[in-house]
């Protein structure tokens, strides 16, 4: 049947719109955590103030001077991370989202990887297939708050925390956003951000994390710097490797090598006309100069990293400035910025990696002012729990820090809750359907009479059905595309009406003039998995009768010339106990996915539903 | 695990000691050695079976079957049904009989009424074939459903006297014959093709696939394709059981065969089976009217290139072969009981299949939606007979 697929684009109008919905009801409800952050602000503050005036806090502010400062390196990571986040979140804000983000960023990150990975990432994709709206909204909240929270608590527990909120969310988006970063597909590469930008959001909350003591020393830092260019070699062996397709253009050859293909690939993605004529202008050079390119990317990326394992600080130094040009000279002329295309979800690799060259160059070479001797002076002059108290006493910074991030943890609940409720349920959000075939109509009229067999040859009409209620559609027991989609949705609902199934008859009308045994009907059911379905009847009848109740129900059938199938509507009823069409419901399967199956499976339950007597 | 010399030693050992038996069946069933002819040729071009284009003669007039549309995309391919009424020279679509998508492809079988029975192969979601009838030229259409999916072989749908029909039904793991006793259904299964392979008969040649059903004089008769070389897999049933019925000829020594089509003619069985060496394919047409005794003819090497395009019935029990060489250029030979095979002026480049008509030979070209009849002119050369549109509904598959 033609149509399929019809309306589910990225650009679904009543998935969009129900989209914005969501994002303006979340967003209300962050105004208002926004607002008791502000309230419970103002009651500390005027708590301070009166007991400033009564000369009890007479340390005040200075609590905060007494902590060392944070080290330079982690409020880098720390405040350069919580605003990435932000703005990936916001990015997840982009109203192709829902519907684009699985079909144009998640399945062909997965599908050229290793089949594990694919089957894994399916898992998890399938709940943002069966929710779309649920799961985009909470994405979106959820990457906000973790990038308030960082922002917002820069020292202690709370802080730390957040560190390991990030990891943890950043592992999700790795392995099931990114599929592990492309580690187990062909064709990994450092241009192409390889091994994921994700993984450096996990490593940066590890090193937030970690506790302050571990920054007091250039031990982490020089750490940091080994283990980056530990990875910088890796990927100069991976880049320098014969066969792989990275040192050949497209001279003297009829196909492009791997990096220009790709490039050229990035450059038609929708974005500025800036952006792609540069991505174009260099996937042009790459093309006519490919073996240079390709040498020159694997001696700097094999320089840069020798800088960084040789930890001598004028070498790393050296070393940062070049990482940071070639990361940028990346992310514009080959990683297209990252965000292009209506479902960027980050900036890509580039940015996040050179913050944390940066950030270990930092630890290294900016220790923080206070040694580590006054942060165990602090910490053991009184009990964790009395310091915590005196701090928020006495710290009108420390206080506001604390309620910010009490509200970003809040922002990020926000998103993290529907988010388990969408992985929880396992039947699809019916405005799926909606968006493909419209709400079911409501009506109230006489169902048309009808008088049939039954696959089995047994005689069934409406009069016969009086007192139980129906759901009916018209199947083509030959059909090749739509109508087995159709009978599986039918096959879906009865699962989904439990224990009311016993009061509902699911049937179908042969829609093919050709075919009107009951043989191809219980053939058609044996294929579906139908014949052990109790309250699944298959009806057929003489041609006339058959075309007299298309007629009545509004089911065009026609034959279609060179080959076709029959041609007939994708329609549905729900016929209440007396006999009276209540719903009238548009079958056509859409995209004919297991979500949009679920989705009208839900639909069509909720009507029967509600067509079911009140006893 | 065994090495590959190791199976050589066991096959060479059980051939040593089943010489005798070999020998005794060889003459029964064997055929007189002719001579190759042909140029040198590749393993790698043997055709597994049949392609499903193909054409056969009824009493009404000829049906041809072929692919059109947008060949290269299955959801957009779609096989149309042609009839040639006898006298008219005119050919006509008659797929709309068949009301189904005919993306998977159709098989057809004549009965000895000169009705078509055509079969229509599963595609998408549809998993078994409808089977229609028409004894009126498609004016006016009966069916049945198979159960199963017929199987992609031009020869997996067959009929035989008393209105008997015989249909290879399922995949590769699932595959059986299927078999209506009278009229179409209810079917049984007469056999499933592992069965059939694990059959002492069916063991000496190693039986892989079945790829074509038949009947000779009312028993059922099954093609495959052996793993083992030197020998037939033609299996006639028997009251006894399944029967390795041949044929033998000296040209299979060393080869594997696989039966590309089997067909009933009156009372004699036609066979085409493709041999394939390290040096080669040929192409041998047999004939027999108790699988006993087989006529054979001499084979027909394949180019490096060429591939078979089509095969179908020529004139009485003949049979032709229309072979591609990769370039869409042509090559159509054809053969009679007991002669040789006779080259024909080749085809117009693309010819999906040819139809040896009551008045003559035709071959039928295709372009997307447009199939061009062309007439072979006293055995010279083609010329454009007629040209017939077909609106194809792109998309409606999808």
């Amino acid at each position: 049947m033609p149509g399929m697929s019809d309306g589910q684009g990225a650009g679904n109008p009543t998935v969009t719109s129900a989209f914005k919905v969501a994002l303006v009801h979340q967003g209300l409800v962050v105004v208002l955590i926004v607002a008791v952050v502000g309230l419970c602000w103002n009651v500390l503050r005027a708590a301070q103030l009166r007991r400033a005036a009564a000369g009890e806090a007479t340390e005040g502010a200075s609590v905060w001077g007494l902590l060392p400062t944070e080290p330079a390196a982690r409020r880098l990571l720390r405040v350069s991370f919580g605003l990435l986040w932000i703005f990936d979140g916001v990015l997840q804000g982009q109203l192709s989202m829902p519907l684009g983000l699985v079909p144009r960023g998640i399945d062909p990150a997965a599908s050229t990887s290793a089949s594990w990975v694919e089957h894994l990432v399916e898992s998890v994709a399938a709940v943002w297939s069966y929710h779309p709206v649920s799961a985009a909204a909470a994405t979106v909240w959820i990457q906000i708050g973790i990038g308030v929270w960082l922002l917002a608590a820069p020292r202690g527990s709370w802080s730390r925390l957040g560190g390991l909120v990030s990891l943890g969310w950043g592992l999700i988006v790795w392995v099931f956003g990114e599929a592990f970063g492309g580690v187990f597909a062909p064709g990994l590469t450092w241009l192409f951000g390889a091994p994921g930008a994700a993984l450096f959001y996990c490593a940066a909350g590890v090193l937030v994390a970690l506790p302050e003591r571990d920054w007091a020393s250039r031990r982490l830092g020089t750490r940091m710097l080994r283990l980056m260019g530990l990875f910088f070699v890796g990927m100069a062996v991976l880049q320098a490797w014969p066969g792989r397709g990275f040192w050949q253009g497209k001279a003297g050859t009829s196909s492009p090598g791997t990096l220009a293909g790709m490039v050229q690939q990035m450059a038609h993605t929708p974005q500025p006309r800036l952006v792609a004529s540069l991505v174009a202008a260099f996937a042009g050079f790459d093309d006519a100069h490919g073996w240079a390119v390709n040498l020159f990317v694997v001696a700097a990326l094999g320089t840069i990293g020798s800088t960084f394992l040789s930890a001598r600080p004028a070498a790393v130094r050296a070393g940062v400035v070049a990482g940071v040009v070639l990361c940028l000279a990346d992310w514009i002329f080959i990683e297209d910025l990252g965000f292009m295309g209506g479902v960027g979800t980050d900036p890509n690799s580039m940015i996040p990696m050179a913050l944390l060259f940066i950030a270990g160059y930092v630890a290294v070479t900016r220790r923080p002012a206070v040694d580590g001797s006054a942060v165990v002076a602090i910490s053991t002059a009184s009990p964790p729990h009395q310091q915590w108290r005196e701090r928020w006493r006495a710290s009108p910074t420390y206080a506001l820090r604390s309620i910010v991030a009490l509200g970003a943890v809040g922002v990020t609940l926000l998103g993290a809750v529907p988010m388990a409720a969408a992985a929880t349920d396992r039947h699809a959000d019916p405005l799926l359907a909606e968006a493909v075939d419209g709400t079911p109509q409501a009506t109230d009229t006489p169902a048309p009479a009808f008088a049939l067999v039954d696959q089995s040859g047994r005689p069934v009409s409406l009069a016969s059905l009086r007192g139980r209620t129906i759901g009916l559609t018209f199947l083509d027991p030959v059909c090749t595309s739509d109508c087995p989609l159709i009978a599986q949705e039918f096959r879906e609902a009865d699962g989904m009406l439990g224990s009311d199934a016993r009061r509902v008859e699911l049937l179908a009308i042969d829609a093919n003039p050709a075919y009107l045994q009951p043989s191809f009907l219980a053939a058609f059911d044996r294929q579906e998995g139908l014949d052990g379905l109790s309250n699944w009847r298959y009806l057929t009848g003489p041609r006339a009768e058959l075309e007299h109740l298309w007629a009545a129900y509004g089911c065009e059938v026609s034959y279609e010339p060179g080959g076709a199938m029959i041609d007939h509507s994708d329609i549905a009823y729900v016929i209440d106990a007396r006999g009276r069409t209540r719903f009238i419901l548009d079958a056509d399967p859409g995209a004919g996915d297991a979500a949009m199956r679920s989705s009208f499976a839900v639909t069509l339950t909720n009507a029967l539903k509600r067509a079911l007597p009140s006893s | 695990m065994k090495s590959p010399g190791t199976r050589v030693g066991i096959g060479r050992r059980v051939s040593l000691a089943t010489t005798g038996v070999v020998l005794s069946i060889a003459a029964l069933t064997s055929c007189s050695e002719q001579t190759a002819e042909g140029g040198g040729s590749q393993a790698d071009t043997v055709p597994a079976a049949g392609p499903l284009a193909t054409s056969l003669d009824t009493a009404q007039g000829s049906w041809a079957t072929v692919a059109m549309g947008h060949l290269g995309d299955p959801a957009n391919t779609f096989w149309q049904l042609f009839f040639d009424p006898v006298g008219s020279g005119s050919w006509s679509d008659q797929i709309r009989g068949t009301a189904v998508a005919t993306n998977g492809g159709v098989v057809m079988a004549a009965d000895a009424d000169g009705a078509l029975l055509a079969g229509v192969r599963p595609f998408g979601f549809l998993t078994f074939s409808p089977l229609v009838r028409t004894a009126d030229g498609g004016r006016s259409w009966s069916d049945a459903v198979l159960s199963g999916g017929l199987a992609d072989q031009p020869a997996s749908l067959a009929t035989g006297p008393g209105g008997g029909v015989l249909g290879l039904v399922g995949g590769p793991s699932g595959a059986r014959i299927v078999e209506s006793g009278n009229g179409l259904g209810p079917w049984r299964t007469l056999e499933t093709v592992r069965a059939l392979a694990a059959n002492v008969a069916a063991r000496r040649c190693r039986l892989e696939a079945a790829t074509a059903v038949s009947y000779l004089q009312a028993s059922a008769v099954v093609g495959g394709r052996c793993r083992r070389s030197g020998v037939s897999p033609v299996f006639v049933r028997r009251s006894s059981g399944w029967e390795l019925a041949g044929p033998q000829f000296p040209g299979l020594r060393g080869g594997r065969a696989s039966v590309v089509s089997l067909r009933e003619s009156g009372a004699t069985l036609v066979a085409l089976l493709s041999v394939t060496r390290d040096t080669g394919t040929d192409l041998v047409a047999a004939w027999t009217t108790a699988a006993k005794q087989w006529t054979c003819s001499p084979p027909l090497r394949l180019t490096a290139a060429e591939k078979l395009a089509s095969v179908g019935p020529g004139t009485g029990a003949g049979l032709f072969a229309l072979l591609d060489d990769a370039s869409g250029r042509r090559r159509l030979a054809e053969i009679a009981p007991g002669a040789g095979w006779r080259t024909l002026p080749s085809p117009p480049a693309g010819s999906a299949t040819v139809a040896f008509t009551g008045s003559g030979i035709d071959a039928l070209t295709v372009n997307k939606t447009t199939l061009t009849v062309w007439a072979l002119d006293h055995a010279t050369s083609w010329t454009k007979a007629q040209t017939v549109h077909v609106d194809i509904q792109y998309g409606s598959s999808s």
